[in-house]
């Protein structure tokens, strides 16, 4: 009897399976090594996050992964560029074929909305709001409503990609009200504080901050070629093509046009081992980032090089160590130049990466030649130079560590190093730290945390030394948020506590400067600059290590994030 | 009562799980002087991934940072024993005492004055009421020694409250509160036992920076409850016996009763759950360096080894022999609890 039971479920267990329906068109399975969190195209956020709202929103330029060169998308051509005195203006005209979900075209006003939003008070925008702080207003044409002219002070080579290089929101969505509409953008500005206590702008903000615009799945949909159709939390992430896209009758030849796969798929896997066994099991059809050993391993192996491509790619991710130079201790260029001393930087390449990475000396990744400063060297690994380093800064060697005398205190050199708990590469960087530091009587305690937890401890300043990724591109030289000591107030970007007045008129300079030869100087100038002051030690810029699945054609992988065209794989059944 | 228990004599299996047991605290013992004496596991990554039996230097090979590995499992034997057997003895003994003290008093055998409740009440919220200016003007001033002035106070106005007269109208004997002792004690091991102790762990561990001692004491305030259950089911047991009632009339102190009489029938459920406690231990302070929370990188410990090995298939050292490590320590724990098990069923009058 109990054969006759087993046997029959499983008939009807192997039936069930026979009838399970095929799929139409493959998904593309993408790894995400972390969820999006949010996906309010206002807030800052993190690489997965502005990956997404990418094929969801769309900006009126954008950039061909391939050739890295700067393409009109929702604008119909590039911009006409006009300069008059110190203001510089970009005339645009939008796609007449662009339109919105609800099919209202996409219009100029949608765009003055957008920046307007950027530039508003009590909106979590304040990153976007340093950055394009250089678009002073907005021109519209009552007679083409698909015209607008961005004004912009000063002029420099980025602002061609930067001043259309912002997501372009729906204007029936994020202000249904026309709460923004009959405020021209120039009084967004310049009434900055007093809209910040008008009621009417409070509600507004409270509206656009609540949480559905951030995941809901009627909120967040823009002008782009997918929809969100399902998000579960720390899982999974689904994009479906548009069925009725206005792009598809624009496509023709225009690759930022692509949109190939009907459906994405991001698989929230943080853990490196889970996504690799998911890869393996080819569960998975990208994997970036892979850790640098069963890169290597995979790609020596037969069975996975018949089933995937790999690829390392340079990127622009720039791995560093910050050194906090707000506390007491560490406020002088001197100390800060002893712990870079106490880097071994071609050894964390060859060992944690395999080779895979760029040694740098600073901002610039070593690829852009014209920028990069080759006659300056990273500081060697030289314990010797370290000791004569600290003593010169008034540090003395006892048996307790080292001490100093701060006023009436003695102050110890005893430092904690955060990084992202979990991350094994930024464990082994800072055990391998600890190590060089404690060779020289410097006890470093460890800490790993949680990436809001740091984030936190960043903007309060409560940390010694951390070890972060900053992501960067080859379009924008403008630091001034990431190293301007406008910005070191708590909260701001500069957590280092980096600059000088030098240091900070070399950044207006250069964010300026439009003549690439004298901005090439400048940036050298601001390598040399940071290498002195030390409040980043520069290990490298990352090689993206991927897997691609051989079922995918067209791929095209670039040093630009994601790092990989999606849109542009074809997935063969 | 009266019959003799028979003597067990050990098993090959216990022998050799109480000879791995006495080698893995002997080795914790030697990591724990190596460690005072400032030794790490140190980092050559010109030597990563060297296979085992290649090299008299590194006998068990390296791992991928170029330490050696033998060294570094001596090492994690100190961090697995630190984890498993300090806060679970501590945990153990507060559960016995807390058990027993509620199977004994019960909800009205201890009773306090309300003058005391209201003292305590009163300088609890004296304390933290001025935490916070303390601290402001600590930090402001810096005024560090204002903390123990502070604190001071508070203990001498502590001292004279408790001793002073109680004034009329609460008068002791009229308004005493009995403490429910038992069903405060219940209630809390009822919510506690119902988080998973992994959970729990994962949780408590999120409050404090992570630490070795500071993972300790979490696991001493996760593993008291079941001690505390045992010992109070076996002293409400025990307090029906009649010879109980006999030392109770003849006026012996408790001290003596509970040595004499009630922890010689206790020691053998006692015992025989620190066995099993102590082998899940090591997984759970396995599993916690594994996910990578809890144990600072710095602290070598088996878990981060196999975590460590997920990575590389072609270094099965890395994952061997933490593995066998993990495994053979547990098992023997586990042995070793089964023995204390069946003693304690052998020596049961309700086996």
């Amino acid at each position: 009897m109990k054969n006759y039971c087993a046997n029959s479920l499983g008939i009807i267990f192997f039936w069930l399976l026979s009838c399970t329906a095929p799929t139409q068109e493959p998904a593309i399975n993408i790894r995400l090594a972390q969820d999006p969190e949010s996906l309010h195209p206002l807030s800052p956020g993190s690489a997965p996050k502005i990956q997404i709202l990418n094929y969801l929103f769309q900006s009126l330029l954008a950039t061909e992964l391939k050739d890295k060169s700067i393409q009109p998308l929702l604008a119909a051509e590039l911009p006409l560029i006009e300069r008059k005195d110190s203001m510089s203006y970009f005339t645009f005209e939008i796609r007449p074929e662009a339109q919105w979900d609800n099919g209202s075209p996409v219009t100029a006003h949608d765009v003055a909305l957008s920046l307007k939003l950027i530039h508003s008070p009590l909106l979590d925008n304040e990153r976007w709001r340093a950055q394009f702080d250089f678009i002073k207003d907005i021109k519209l044409y009552s007679s083409h409503p698909k015209r607008l002219t961005i004004v912009c002070s000063g002029y420099s080579t980025e602002m061609k990609l930067m001043a259309g290089d912002f997501f372009v929101l729906p204007a029936y969505i994020f202000d249904p009200n026309s709460v923004l509409s009959s405020i021209p953008l120039k009084l967004v500005r310049d009434k900055f504080d007093s809209l910040a206590t008008s009621n009417t702008f409070k509600s507004y903000a409270s509206f656009i901050n609540q949480k559905a615009m951030a995941r809901d799945t009627s909120f967040v949909k823009g002008s782009g070629p997918y929809r969100l159709s399902n998000w579960k939390t720390g899982q999974i992430l689904i994009l479906d093509k548009k069925s009725n896209w206005w792009g598809n009758k624009v496509s023709k030849g225009k690759s930022v046009f692509n949109s190939k796969p009907s459906k994405i798929v991001f698989q929230v896997i943080p853990d490196n081992a889970a996504a690799l066994l998911a890869l393996k099991t080819k569960q998975l059809d990208l994997m970036d980032n892979i850790p640098v050993v069963p890169f290597i391993e995979m790609k020596k192996d037969k069975k996975y090089n018949q089933a995937f491509n790999f690829y390392s790619s340079p990127s622009y991710d720039l791995a560093f160590i910050g050194i906090n130079g707000n506390k007491s201790y560490l406020k002088d260029n001197l100390t800060r130049q002893a712990l870079a001393h106490l880097v071994n930087i071609p050894e964390l390449i060859q060992v944690l990466q395999g080779g895979f990475a760029n040694s740098t000396v600073g901002i610039v990744h070593p690829h852009e030649k014209q920028y990069y400063h080759t006659n300056l060297k990273p500081f060697p690994f030289d314990v010797k130079e370290a000791h004569r380093l600290l003593n010169k800064a008034g540090w003395k060697q006892t048996p307790a560590g080292w001490k100093r005398k701060n006023g009436r205190n003695d102050e110890t050199l005893t430092l904690s190093l955060l990084y992202r708990g979990g991350n094994s590469e930024s464990e082994n960087i800072a055990l391998l730290f600890k190590q060089n530091a404690q060779s020289l009587g410097i006890k470093i305690n460890l800490q790993a945390l949680e990436s809001s937890q740091i984030g936190e401890k960043l903007n309060n300043r409560d940390y010694d030394l951390f070890i972060r990724t900053l992501v960067g591109n080859p379009y924008s030289y403008n630091f001034i948020h990431l190293f301007h000591t406008s910005n070191t107030h708590t909260g701001g970007a500069n957590v280092t506590g980096f600059g000088t007045p030098a240091t900070d008129e070399l950044l207006e300079r250069i964010a300026k400067e439009e003549d690439p030869a004298e901005k090439a100087v400048l940036l050298k100038k601001l390598q040399e600059k940071m290498q002195e002051e030390s409040n980043l030690i520069f290990l490298y810029f990352l090689q993206n290590k991927m897997a691609i699945s051989k079922q995918i054609d067209s791929v095209v992988v670039s040093g630009i994030k994601p790092g990989y065209d999606v849109t542009r794989f074809v997935k063969k059944k | 009562m009266g019959k003799e228990i028979k003597k067990r004599t050990f098993t090959r299996g216990e022998k050799l799980s109480l000879t791995w047991f006495l080698l893995f605290s002997g080795a914790a013992l030697a990591a724990q002087a190596i460690t005072l004496f400032g030794q790490e596991p140190q980092a050559h990554p010109e030597r990563a991934f060297l296979p085992p039996f290649t090299s008299v230097a590194h006998l068990l090979g390296t791992d991928h940072l170029g330490r050696d590995l033998l060294f570094y499992l001596l090492l994690s034997c100190r961090t697995a024993w630190l984890l498993a057997i300090p806060p679970l003895s501590l945990a153990t003994l507060l559960g016995v005492v807390a058990g027993t003290s509620a199977a004994i008093l019960g909800n009205s055998g201890l009773k306090v004055s309300l003058w005391k409740i209201l003292v305590l009440l009163f300088l609890g919220f004296l304390y933290f009421y001025f935490k916070g200016a303390v601290n402001w003007a600590i930090t402001t001033y810096s005024l560090s020694y204002l903390r123990y002035g502070y604190e001071g106070v508070l203990v001498f106005l502590l001292f004279l409250l408790w001793g002073m007269k109680v004034p009329k109208g609460l008068k002791r004997g009229k308004n005493e509160v009995a403490i429910p002792i038992e069903g405060a004690l219940l209630k809390i091991i009822n919510i506690w036992s119902t988080l998973p102790k992994l959970l729990l762990l994962l949780i408590l561990s999120a409050f404090t920076p992570f630490s070795l001692y500071s993972l300790m004491g979490w696991i001493c305030v996760t593993y008291w409850v079941l001690p505390a259950r045992i010992a109070r089911a076996s002293v409400l047991q025990l307090k029906e016996e009649t010879y109980y009632e006999a030392t109770r009339a003849l006026g012996i102190p408790f001290r003596k009763v509970f040595v004499q009489f009630l922890w010689p029938s206790i020691k053998g459920p006692i015992l025989t759950n620190f066995c099993f406690a102590a082998s899940g231990l090591l997984g759970i302070g396995s599993t916690l360096a594994y996910l990578g929370i809890g144990i600072p990188a710095d602290v070598p410990s088996w878990g981060k080894l196999l975590a460590n090995a997920r990575y590389s298939y072609e270094a099965w050292w890395i994952f061997l022999f933490p593995a066998i490590t993990l495994l053979f320590s547990i098992l023997s724990l586990q042995t070793l609890g089964n023995r204390f098990s069946a003693r304690s069923t052998q020596a049961s009058v309700t086996k």
